[in-house]
């Protein structure tokens, strides 16, 4: 069931020359984890101030729960919309406990209602980890619980959707994939749907089911993480998502040819044209011969694997993934064995 | 979770390499001499007023129903203040209010008016001989008092409308730096414009207005100007008519002691109430919330500015200017009263100069050796600025009466007093700038192999120089502003601008005090529109 439907939405700030968002579509399925991937000021954050109801779109529509809350002058008050979001610097009540901090959006109304929202209160900071922390005040956490504490304020009053803004780029390199394992653990005992808003494409990976590549405010590639680096669909989504070689090539006999080898020509340009095919370090592997077909000019030590730099006899360069073990000095001549599961070509601009 | 602007620091950084065993020497030895210049009166002042007898002088019920009047004064004052600067720091910060930056300056003007030449102005204006009673007595022909400034009600209505910019910069300040997505955040949890109100921005606005309050409230207790002029009785005003007219020294003592008993109640108990929970979030984001958009309460709310900087601004200022009179007359007011003008500028310039050095040197030693001996030096300070400027007067007097009859009388006992009132301005400032500046700057210098002496004169020096400026500036201000001590402490014949401005108030010659007073306030005017320039362009 679709749970979140945005139609041909745009947003265009006053004073701006180009929309942050145009004629964006987007749906979310029902317990779906959706991210929105892109480079800063692509308009990723803007989605999310959109469903959320913090930026009015000049067009388009925004269906949540199948209830229509924003077309031409209809418009529903963020405090109406059932929307959760946890932002990138948590936007905790700096004035209440942590547990007033989760209770803040529960109706506390009667003697039952306040049982109610204590019960929930537990049961929400229980999700997250942090019973025992009830008294404390937000100043005298730590980002990781502070983080908890916001997810935890989100959840409470159980949400259609929650709504994750660069959640984790405040946190320092080592606790942020802890928390990455644990937010999706939260999420998943929750049974919410969520959608994450992140400039990360391993976050992206790690984290969602769908993944929705923005640039310059317009949807460049929306589908699952798999499909979004092996076959990407534009030049900036294969970019953007991972290192990628875009390597010269001519249809040729219905075949393409590259200096590198010869591939089939999956979507069958025409005979002639000149096209680019988009080749990944981890499917390019090297042997040592004399003479090979390129010269090893750099390497990068990664930890877990290195990064080969080869310089191909037509002055263009090609990377190329080996284990971390396999070194070969600079200057080795190479030959080149290309074994791509997925083919992805461009036609050549 | 903060991300700290560049250039300045925030955060617990190694603290600056100490400099061992003369600083801590220096900071005895000046703990000394300040020790030495603010407790001795006081500690003399606790002498004269416990001596037996005394308390006889002073029926115990009169001292209630004083303390009384003097709290629940300042307390409504404080209201009020709060009542103005509310919403107008709210209107000028957070909705599309038309003329919303010149409001905004204008809201800290009343700042540089001292109380005692806003109440002169109301005075004049709704005084029993004031223009509003001589307008309407001519208009109906009767000799009637329709309004009546005088009392208990309009020292509440003047300190209230003078002391409102302290809660105003504080709420603006706070309101400026508070995260948006905090307000935004209690919307998706359901909550209306109205509870987001309610229940986020006035609770974590909460320290912001009641540190400016505090400040409001500190400044209706003890001051003496403009409630002597209101005829209101008050403890300082009692200890005035105690000390000038019935000339007893030991009730005054009295008075004053139970006074500085309760300012000291007043700071203890807010820092055994808040002192704990201070939840400041200052949090660094670049995000500025949008203005809200006020659609047809727009002029309205325009109007409601309007008529509190109308109070608080123009109409004083309007009332000085008619009554000062023609040009002619603003020039020869201004050469008969050349010499007391002199006065103040040199005795305000010296004591700022002192309050300069000696600033810079205790916040120097106060951030270099981390001890109890700065600790005590920095409260020190701070006592002679809780000190009201009546008891500071009348404390000094007593102590050089008996000991230094020969220092007693002279100007230096008035820049003394000065001192010891505005140290503390001086050394917060420098302290600051210094406690600002991040030490790896001066590790950086001294692994350049840099001399600590050349690191505090090439590298801290050139930093807190505009602090030093600004301070001084301050100081200076403040001194030239001085009433109530001064009052007591000027040596025979020797009067300054505001003393003189008090004198022509009291005798209802209004033109003299308002050319006096347009003086005064253009030279603190001054020296104050600088300081925010260079505050402006952050060199502060």
């Amino acid at each position: 069931m679709t749970l979140i439907e945005l139609a041909r939405v745009s947003v265009t700030y006053p004073n701006a020359a180009t929309p942050a968002l145009h004629d964006l579509t987007l749906t979310v399925e029902e317990g779906a984890f959706l991210a929105i991937l892109g480079p800063s000021g692509c308009g990723k954050t803007t989605v999310l101030r959109a469903i959320a109801g913090f930026e009015r779109p000049q067009s388009g529509r925004i269906l949540i729960d199948g209830r229509l809350v924003c077309e031409g002058s209809h418009w529903v008050p963020p405090e109406e919309r059932g929307v959760g979001m946890v932002f990138q610097d948590y936007a905790l009540f700096p004035h209440l406990t942590v547990a007033q901090n989760v209770a803040f959006g529960l109706r506390r109304s009667g003697r039952k209602g306040r049982e109610e929202a204590d019960r929930t209160v537990a049961e929400t900071l229980g999700l997250v980890g942090l019973n025992g922390m009830e008294a404390r005040y937000p100043h005298e956490l730590s980002g990781g619980q502070q983080q908890r504490v916001a997810i935890a304020r989100a959840l409470a009053p159980k949400p259609i959707v929650l709504l994750l803004d660069e959640p984790f780029s405040n946190l320092d390199p080592d606790m942020r994939g802890q928390m990455r394992e644990e937010v999706q653990e939260i999420l998943l005992r929750a049974g919410t749907t969520a959608i994450l808003v992140t400039h990360d494409h391993d976050e992206a990976f790690a984290m969602a089911d769908r993944v929705a590549v923005l640039n310059h405010g317009r949807l460049e590639q929306f589908d699952n993480p798999e499909s979004i680096y092996h076959t990407p669909s534009t030049p900036f989504v294969a970019n953007f998502v991972g290192q990628a070689d875009f390597l010269l090539g001519r249809v040729d006999d219905g075949k393409i040819q590259t200096e590198v080898g010869i591939f089939e020509n999956v979507d069958g340009h025409p005979p002639g044209k000149a096209v680019e095919i988009m080749i990944r370090p981890d499917d390019v592997h090297i042997m040592p011969a004399s003479p090979g077909a390129a010269q090893i000019v750099g390497r990068q030590f990664r930890g877990s694997e290195n990064i080969y730099t080869m310089l191909l006899p037509s002055g263009q360069h090609l990377h190329s993934s080996e284990p971390s073990t396999t070194v070969y000095p600079i200057g080795t001549s190479v030959e080149l064995k290309i074994v791509a599961t997925h083919i992805v070509i461009f036609p050549k601009q | 979770m903060t991300q700290a602007p560049s250039t300045a620091f925030h955060g617990a950084l190694p603290t600056p390499p100490a400099l061992g065993r003369g600083t801590k020497v220096a900071a005895t030895l000046l703990l000394l001499g300040v020790s030495l210049m603010v407790l001795p009166p006081l500690l003399y002042l606790a002498g004269a007023a416990i001596r037996p007898g005394t308390i006889g002088a002073l029926a115990g019920a009169a001292l209630v129903t004083l303390a009384g009047k003097s709290l629940s004064l300042a307390a409504l004052a404080t209201i009020w203040a709060m009542t103005l600067a509310l919403p107008l720091a709210w209107l000028v910060v957070r909705t599309d209010l038309p003329f919303r930056d010149l409001c905004r300056w204008l809201a800290v003007i009343p700042l540089a008016i001292p109380s005692y030449i806003g109440a002169l102005t109301y005075i004049a204006l709704l005084g029993p001989v004031g223009t509003v009673n001589t307008w309407l007595s001519t208009l109906t022909g009767t000799n009637q008092q329709w309004v009546n400034i005088y009392g208990y009600g309009g020292g509440v209505f003047i300190l209230g409308l003078f002391t409102y910019p302290y809660i105003f910069i504080l709420v603006c300040t706070a309101l400026d730096s508070t995260n948006p997505a905090i307000e935004e955040t209690a919307r998706l949890l359901g909550e209306g414009p109205l509870g987001v109100f309610r229940r986020v921005t006035l609770p974590m606005l909460r320290p912001s207005i009641l540190a400016g309050g505090l400040l409001a409230f500190l400044y209706a207790l003890s001051d003496f100007g403009s409630l002597s002029l209101l005829r209101v009785h008050v403890f300082t005003t009692e200890i005035y008519h105690q000390l000038n007219t019935r000339f007893d020294h030991s009730a005054a003592a009295l008075l004053s002691f139970v006074l500085v008993l309760i300012t000291l109640a007043v700071l203890v108990g807010q820092r055994l109430l808040w002192g704990r929970r201070s939840f400041v979030t200052v949090t660094g984001t670049a995000r500025v919330a949008p203005p809200m958009h006020l659609g047809r309460w727009r002029w309205p709310a325009c109007a409601l500015a309007g008529v509190i900087l109308g109070l608080s601004v123009f109409l004083p200022i309007g009332v000085l200017l008619s009554q000062a009179g023609s040009v002619g007359q603003f020039a020869e007011v201004f050469r008969e009263q050349w010499g007391f003008f002199k006065n103040s500028l040199w005795t305000a310039g010296l004591a700022a100069t002192f309050a300069m050095v000696l600033g810079l040197l205790i916040a120097y030693t106060a951030v270099r050796a981390k001890g109890r001996a700065s600790a005590s030096l920095s409260g020190t300070v701070q006592i002679g600025y809780a000190i009201p400027g009546t008891v500071l007067g009348l404390s000094l007097i007593l102590l050089y009466n008996t000991y230094l009859p020969w220092f007693y009388g002279t100007v230096g006992v008035l820049v003394l007093a000065y001192l010891i009132r505005f140290l503390t301005q001086s050394m917060q400032g420098v302290e600051a700038a210094l406690a600002g500046i991040n030490p790896h700057l001066e590790e950086a210098a001294r692994s350049l192999a840099v001399s600590p002496g050349a690191v505090l004169r090439r590298v801290l020096a050139p930093i807190v120089r505009p602090t030093l400026f600004a301070v001084w500036a301050l100081v200076f201000i403040s001194a030239m502003k001085e009433l109530d001590a001064t009052l007591l402490l000027r040596p025979a014949g020797f009067d300054t601008l505001p003393v003189r401005v008090y004198i022509h108030t009291v005798e209802a010659e209004y033109a003299k005090a308002a050319i006096l007073s347009l003086l005064l306030i253009a030279f603190t005017a001054l020296p104050w529109l600088v300081l925010t320039r260079l505050r402006g362009k952050k060199l502060l």
